[in-house]
C-alpha cells in the first residue's frame, strides 16, 4: 500500500507516494535514482549500504523507508559541495584506498559521521572502530585508516 | 514483507494499532533482525509497528532504587549513557560490543531480548543485572530477564499483542563490580561464540554477598550459572576463589556443537572468559567504598 513519504534527502525537501514496504534502500536507488548508496549484502552485515539520519549512520537495506520519515538523510551524493569532492574522498583517492571500490560510498559515510560526532582528531583505533561495520573485500582497510590520518595532519597544521 | 508501516508516537496509539490488526501486526523496535527474518519471506506480516517515535520509550533513568531503562533506547545511546555506565557497567560494556556502530544506533535493547537469540550480548548483562521487562498488552506484566525465553528463538513476549515499554534493574548496593566480555570470530559485526557477564557484591569486610554468573552461546538462552554462584555466595572474595570457580566451570555448563564453534571448544574458553570477568568485577568492587 503506497503513503506519502516526506523528508530531507541531501538538503532537498522530498515528497513521495511509496509503497509502504519499501527499504531506504531502495527507496534512494528506485524512486530516487541515487545509486551511489550501493546495495551489498541486503542484510545489514557489509556496510555498503550505510548513509547517514539525523547525524547518526545507519545500513539503509535493514531500514523502512517509513521508520525515517522526517528525518534528515545524507547519502554519498550529498558529500560533494559545489562539485568539489569532500576531504574525506580526496584523501581517500590521494592514498589510492580502494581497488574496486563498492564498499567506498558507505565507508565514506561511516568515516564522514564519525569525525563529525569527534570533538578530536580519531585515533587509529576509533576510524578503525568507525568502519568496523563496513566490509571491504579488496582488504583496504590499513590504508582508509593511512588515508584518514593523513587528512586529520593536515587539517591540523 | 509487511504491507504497512506504523510509526506511532504513544505506547497508547501502538497498542490499539496492534489490537486493530488482531495478530496479524508486528512490534519493530530497530528492526535490525526482524526486516532480515521478514526480508527473506520466512514471514509476512499486515503491518509493522515502529517504537522509534515513541519518546517516552528512549528515555534512561531512576526512579527510586531502580534504573529504568525505555524499551526503545538503542544499543548507542545505553553505552554512552552516563547512569548505565555509573550502576550497570557491564550492560554499557556489552551494548558497545553489538554489531556495529550502524547496528548500535538502531538496534534497541527490548529488541535484542524480544529476538531470542541465545547469546544476545545484551541480554546476557540483563540477566545479570536482575533485569525486569515491563510489559503493556491486553494483560499488563513484568517478568525477570531469565524467563523472557519460550524456547530457541522463542520469546515469552508476544510482539504481536503486547511491547516491552522499559527495562527495570535494581540499583546494586555497596561495594558492587560487573564486568562483560565476549569471544567472537572479529571484533565487530559477528555474533559471539561465547560471552559472559559477572556481578560481585562485598560487604565490608570482603565477604562476597551477591554473585551473578551468566553465559550466553551454551543453551537457548543467557544462562545463570547457579551451582558457581553459590561456589562464592558468603565466601571471602579471593583470587583463588574465583579461579577455583572458574576451573569448574565447564562441568556446569551443555553447549552444543554449531558453525561459530564446536562444544568442546565452548567449554574449552569458558574458564579465561568468566576469569577475566570476575576478576575485574571482584577489583572493581574492592576499589569502592562501602
Amino acid at each position: 500500500m503506497q503513503k506519502i513519504w516526506s523528508g530531507t534527502i541531501n538538503g532537498k525537501k522530498i515528497e513521495k507516494s511509496i509503497e509502504q514496504s519499501m527499504t531506504l534502500l531502495h527507496f534512494l536507488r528506485d524512486e530516487l535514482s541515487l545509486l551511489g548508496t550501493k546495495v551489498g549484502c541486503e542484510s545489514g552485515d557489509c556496510g555498503a549500504c550505510a548513509v547517514i539520519i539525523d547525524k547518526k549512520l545507519f545500513n539503509s537495506c535493514i531500514t523502512p523507508a517509513f521508520a525515517v520519515a522526517g528525518c534528515e538523510i545524507t547519502t554519498i551524493e550529498g558529500l560533494s559541495e559545489n562539485g568539489q569532492l569532500h576531504p574525506i574522498q580526496k584523501a581517500l583517492l590521494d592514498t589510492g584506498s580502494f581497488q574496486c571500490g563498492y564498499c567506498m560510498p558507505g565507508m565514506c559515510m561511516a568515516l564522514k559521521c564519525a569525525m563529525d560526532a569527534a570533538e578530536h582528531n580519531l585515533t587509529e583505533e576509533e576510524i578503525r572502530e568507525a568502519i568496523s561495520g563496513n566490509l571491504c573485500r579488496c582488504g583496504s582497510y590499513s590504508l582508509v585508516v593511512e588515508a584518514i590520518s593523513l587528512l586529520q595532519e593536515v587539517k591540523k597544521s | 514483507m509487511w504491507n504497512e508501516f506504523e510509526s506511532p508516537q504513544s505506547v497508547q496509539d501502538a497498542l490499539v494499532i496492534l489490537e486493530k490488526h488482531g495478530g496479524n501486526a508486528r512490534v519493530m523496535g530497530g528492526g535490525t533482525d526482524l526486516l532480515m527474518q521478514l526480508k527473506s519471506k520466512r514471514q509476512t506480516v499486515e503491518c509493522l509497528v515502529s517504537t522509534g517515535k515513541i519518546a517516552s520509550m528512549k528515555e534512561i533513568r531512576l526512579e527510586g532504587e531502580k534504573l529504568v531503562i525505555g524499551g526503545a533506547a538503542c544499543a548507542m545511546q545505553v553505552q554512552k549513557d552516563p547512569l548505565v555506565r555509573q550502576y550497570v557497567p557491564m550492560l554499557a560494556q556489552a551494548c558497545a560490543k553489538l554489531g556495529a556502530p550502524q547496528i548500535r544506533n538502531a538496534a534497541t535493547l527490548a529488541g535484542n531480548v524480544v529476538t531470542a537469540k541465545p547469546a544476545a550480548d545484551s541480554a546476557v548483562a540483563l540477566t545479570a543485572s536482575d533485569a525486569v521487562l515491563e510489559i503493556l498488552g491486553p494483560t499488563p506484566r513484568s517478568i525477570p530477564l531469565i524467563d523472557a525465553y519460550a524456547g530457541l528463538m522463542q520469546s515469552a513476549v508476544d510482539s504481536t499483542k503486547e511491547m516491552v515499554v522499559a527495562i527495570e534493574i535494581p540499583l546494586p548496593t555497596g561495594r558492587y563490580g560487573s564486568h562483560f566480555a565476549r569471544i567472537a570470530s572479529r571484533r565487530a559485526a559477528a555474533l559471539p561464540i561465547l560471552n559472559a557477564a559477572a556481578a560481585l557484591c562485598l560487604d565490608d569486610d570482603g565477604n562476597i554477598t551477591k554473585s551473578r554468573v551468566v553465559v550466553g552461546g551454551v543453551g537457548p538462552s543467557p544462562q545463570r550459572l547457579y551451582t558457581l554462584e553459590d561456589m562464592l555466595q558468603g565466601q571471602r572474595g579471593t583470587i583463588d576463589l574465583i579461579e577455583q570457580v572458574c576451573g569448574a566451570s565447564p562441568d556446569h555448563v551443555h553447549p552444543r556443537d554449531s558453525i561459530r564453534s564446536s562444544a568442546a571448544a565452548r567449554k574449552g574458553l569458558l574458564p579465561g572468559l568468566l576469569k577475566k570477568c570476575l576478576l575485574s568485577s571482584f577489583e572493581m568492587a574492592t576499589k569502592k567504598e562501602g
